[in-house]
């Protein structure tokens, strides 16, 4: 690294929190996207927004691209330094700075893991409704900036919806605060969700203050297996007609079923599909609705429907959900690659039914794991992530698969973002009118393109 | 041997997915700010950056993996069962191999192997036995008391941490202190002048011994012909030494015909149960901790036990007895058994305990171990116990650590002094 450059980020963060040798660099190359690789010129480690701030107005000066990160966990190669860089690392900035029962809102740094406010607000009965899988490592920062969903979207929105204000450095190094700690506002245009899913590409979020909620009195789990995926798929869209919104709507085809089967060494019923329905609320209302529950699915040709109400039962039907992802590695000897497509939930059965039949052209092994609820569909390809050959068909299938996906009326990403990997399929999505407003946004904000070139196609 | 777990490791972590769930769970990451290079995660990148000759094996690169307590709690969080403690040992291997660590480390490993071959891992050798010269043992049977020789000399190690953490420059003199330790004549001076620091870990020994007596299990002692487990060597990475030491070690049990070991320390337990089975072909030796025996008896025949004065007592798992010793209802079987005391349990405890921050950090980073340890002292404290108890010389020394920087008012006591002065004696 040029040395004024070394010399000026020493200076405003301190010697340790610079790092540029391989060693203490390499582990910020990559995400978990695995496939996408680069290497900063450096990483720093900022204790404050002030000191975010003079790194940022440095950077601009100087031209140098500046790469926010959390905890690299998503998908999509967002936090890879594709040509160099400044990789601000936010997860040394980790306080919970309040948490307001009164309010019903708490406001954090960026650096806080998901899990980790979760259960600070949960020794108040509240908690921050998007549950992204990755809980335990993602942290705040990044769940916004990837505006992350999870299982409980379907009843209660993604992130964007539980976000009322952020404290954001620009890229000159300007720090605004965008919305307040009400539950409404009309005050000009909404920033705030500007900035939720924005990848950061506009400036850096150092703060937030969330939106919560007391958590539910109770919760029940129904599970239930489906001879054709198809079926399962349109039992969702029966439950919703029958006046129901769960909590959660889980489906898990064929090959997870098979896979967690073997790897457990645990019979399961020989179906196509398993879908678990979680409704929650006061405990006499979560009764009712799980009789009704049950009721559709036998009605949608479900077999072994099944009740859960402790612990120790949501545990048990959840197996199936909770081992797959260790499983099919596991079984398949290969690498899980996870995509995220989302449909209107009417389409959902053709969907699974078309992605299935996608893969099986390109010869890649496809499981399902879906938020079938809000029309979210994880295809899990196993690839040999080592073999060239391998790889690239799978991205063909990945490719074929989103131009589908568009064509029906859906979007090449539900939650997982675009980063690197979807940047060329963005375009055919939005179409270039769409695409050059965003651009033209992404100028007003920062118009050296210095903020974490290269995503979204910007 | 030990290539067949390289390679089965190199196997595993192509199935990594990179979610750094891992860094949830690692003690040293939480003490060091969550700085990715030196947390699981950022370990198994670095590692295969050195296998793949990306990156070159320097001293700052062995920074990163002897920043790790070795504890398996990311083997049990990672949804591939992904062990980094494995991945640090065998990078350790390999920058040993290029000779890249620093002239302090070097040292470390250089006196390490010499003092485990003698039979004492702080160079007390000499003394190692003396706990036990006035103790009555019945000596006639084929399972051994292990009384190991990290309680018996931890004194000396907790000396070692304690001259270390107060002057840095002591690393350049460290090893010719444990030498002089090791010279007859001053040896027994080192031994007088750190009686009471002794008293502390040994007091656990003969306790072990009275309970053992008591509950007539009957067993032998090796004395000072009792060898060094090695477990130093294994997490130190001078693997080759280790896989030498562990047969020579199978040779000794089996020339003295030990088929069954009883162990205190876990250190020593985990490693015979856990790594000796894949470096000592025919490995046949079955190893118990002393509080598994001591709940088969309550189980068994039940035991009077009350403590003297009523006690609320936290029980941190350590993590050798825990993960690598696969014992974690045993310890509350015997606690819950014991009138007067009131058991409550921490935050990460049985297989999701956390490091006390030792492991072999505590010698060379000793800032961020001793800020481990305040983490987990802080954690075990959260109940407002009167007593932290656990079972290990290593988590003694660090959560004693913990409560003097905390300023705590809460007592450590070891699970066997526990359960001893619960004992009606009669
Ligand atoms: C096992 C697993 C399960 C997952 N489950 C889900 C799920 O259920 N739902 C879901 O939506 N996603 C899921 N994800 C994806 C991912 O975890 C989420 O996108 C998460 O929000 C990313 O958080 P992070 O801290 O890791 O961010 P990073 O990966 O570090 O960063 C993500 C993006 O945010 C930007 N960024 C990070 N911090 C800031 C900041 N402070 N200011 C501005 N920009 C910033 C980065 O530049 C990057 O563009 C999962 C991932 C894994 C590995
Ligand atoms: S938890 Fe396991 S799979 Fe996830 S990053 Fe850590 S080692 Fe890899
Ligand atoms: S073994 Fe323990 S200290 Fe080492 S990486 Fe795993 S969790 Fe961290």
């Amino acid at each position: 690294m040029n040395l004024k450059v070394a010399q000026t980020l020493r200076k405003i963060v301190g010697e340790d929190n610079v790092l540029e040798l391989l060693e203490d660099i390499l582990p910020y190359t990559l995400d978990a996207s695995i496939i996408y690789r680069g290497v900063p010129t450096c990483v720093v480690r900022p204790h404050s927004t002030e000191e975010i701030s003079e790194i940022v107005k440095f950077a601009n000066e100087q031209r140098i691209p500046v790469i926010p990160r959390g905890a690299g966990t998503n998908f999509v190669g967002a936090v890879v330094p594709s040509n160099g860089g400044i990789v601000i690392d936010l997860t040394g900035m980790n306080r919970i700075i309040e948490i307001n029962p009164a309010n019903l809102t708490c406001t954090v740094e960026a650096g806080v893991v998901h899990a980790k406010l979760e259960s600070e607000l949960a020794k108040y009965g509240l908690y921050w409704p998007p549950d992204p899988g990755s809980s335990d490592a993602c942290t705040m920062g990044g769940v916004i900036a990837m505006n992350a969903g999870g299982m409980r979207a379907l009843k209660y929105g993604t992130t964007r919806d539980w976000v009322l204000s952020l404290k954001v450095v620009l890229p000159n190094g300007e720090v605004i605060k965008t919305g307040s700690k009400t539950f409404k506002g009309n005050a000009g245009y909404d920033l705030t969700r500007l900035f939720v899913g924005s990848e950061g590409t506009l400036g850096i979020i150092t703060e937030a203050t969330l939106k919560l909620r007391p958590i539910p009195e109770a919760e029940n789990r129904i599970s239930a297996y489906f001879d054709s995926i198809e079926k399962a798929g349109a039992a969702v869209s029966k439950i919703y007609m029958a006046g129901i919104v769960p909590a959660a709507m889980e489906l898990m085809d064929r090959g997870i079923i098979t896979a967690v089967s073997k790897w457990l060494g645990k019979k399961f019923p020989d179906m196509d599909a398993y879908l678990i329905v979680s409704v929650d609320g006061l405990r006499s209302e979560v009764e009712t609705l799980s009789n009704k529950v049950e009721q559709v699915l036998k009605e949608s040709g479900a077999s072994q429907v099944l009740r859960a109400t402790t612990k120790e039962e949501f545990d048990e039907i959840w197996l199936i959900r909770s081992e797959g992802a260790t499983a099919l590695p596991n079984i398949t000897g290969k690498m899980n690659v996870t995509h995220d497509v989302c449909v209107p939930i009417n389409k959902l059965p053709e969907a699974f039914k078309t992605i299935r039949e996608i893969c099986n052209k390109y010869g890649i092994p496809v499981a399902i794991v879906s938020h079938a609820g809000d029309g979210n569909v994880h295809a899990i390809f196993s690839v040999n992530l080592q073999d060239p050959e391998e790889s690239a068909r799978a991205k063909k299938a990945h490719d074929e698969m989103c131009r589908y996906i568009i064509k029906i009326g859906g979007t090449i990403s539900g939650e997982h973002g675009i980063g690197i990997d979807k940047a060329e399929l963005l375009v055919e999505e939005v179409g270039p009118v769409v695409m050059e407003l965003m651009r033209a946004i992404k100028r007003v904000f920062d118009p050296n393109n210095i903020m974490n070139p290269g995503k979204m196609g910007l | 041997m030990k290539d067949k777990n390289f390679n089965t490791l190199i196997k595993k972590l192509q199935f990594c997915e990179h979610c750094g769930f891992c860094r949830s769970v690692c003690p040293f990451l939480e003490a060091s700010n969550m700085e990715e290079s030196v947390g699981p995660r950022g370990r198994k990148t670095l590692f295969l950056s050195l296998f793949e000759n990306k990156v070159q094996p320097t001293p700052r690169l062995a920074q990163k993996f002897y920043m790790c307590g070795v504890c398996r709690a990311c083997a049990v969080k990672c949804p591939q069962g992904i062990d980094i403690s494995e991945v640090s040992v065998h990078a350790r291997h390999k920058i040993i191999k290029a000779s890249a660590l620093n002239p302090f480390m070097k040292k470390v490993a250089d006196s390490l192997v010499k003092e485990v071959k003698n039979g004492d891992i702080f160079g007390a050798a000499a003394t190692k036995a003396k706990w036990a010269e006035n103790i009555n043992m019945s000596n006639n049977s084929d399972t051994v008391f292990f009384a190991s020789c990290m309680d018996t000399s931890m004194a000396y190690g907790e000396l070692l941490v304690d001259v270390l953490e107060k002057f840095g420059w002591a690393e350049n003199t460290l090893m010719s202190l444990s030498g002089l330790a090791q010279k007859p004549g001053i040896n027994m001076l080192f031994d007088k002048f750190l009686a009471r620091k002794s008293d502390f870990y040994r007091k656990s020994l003969v306790n072990t011994v009275k309970l053992l007596n008591k509950l007539n299990v009957r067993f032998s002692y090796l004395g000072s012909e009792e060898p060094c487990c090695g477990a130093a060597l294994h997490t130190y990475g001078l693997l080759d030494e280790f896989a030498e030491h562990a047969k020579n070690v199978y040779k000794i049990f089996k020339e003295k015909g030990v088929r069954r070991l009883i162990v205190h320390n876990p250190i020593c337990g985990g490693v015979f149960k856990a790594e000796y089975p894949s470096y000592v072909d025919g490995w046949d030796i079955e190893v118990k901790h002393v509080i598994e025996v001591v709940a088969e008896a309550i189980e068994n025949n039940g035991i009077n036990l009350r403590l003297p004065e009523p006690a609320k007592v936290v029980f941190h798992d350590p993590c050798y007895l825990a993960r690598f010793m696969d014992v974690v209802n045993e310890p509350r079987v015997v606690l819950k058994a014991i009138e007067n005391l009131e058991l409550i349990e921490p935050p990460n405890s049985k297989r999701e305990t956390k490091c006390c921050g030792g492991g072999g950090v505590e010698l060379i980073y000793r800032d961020v171990a001793t800020r481990a340890a305040v983490n987990r002292v802080s954690e075990l404290n959260a109940g407002n116990p009167d007593i932290i108890s656990s079972c290990c010389p290593v988590c003694a020394l660090m959560i004693k650590k913990g409560i003097k920087n905390l300023k705590l008012n809460v007592k450590y006591i070891d699970i066997v002094d526990l359960v001893t002065d619960s004992l009606s004696m009669t």
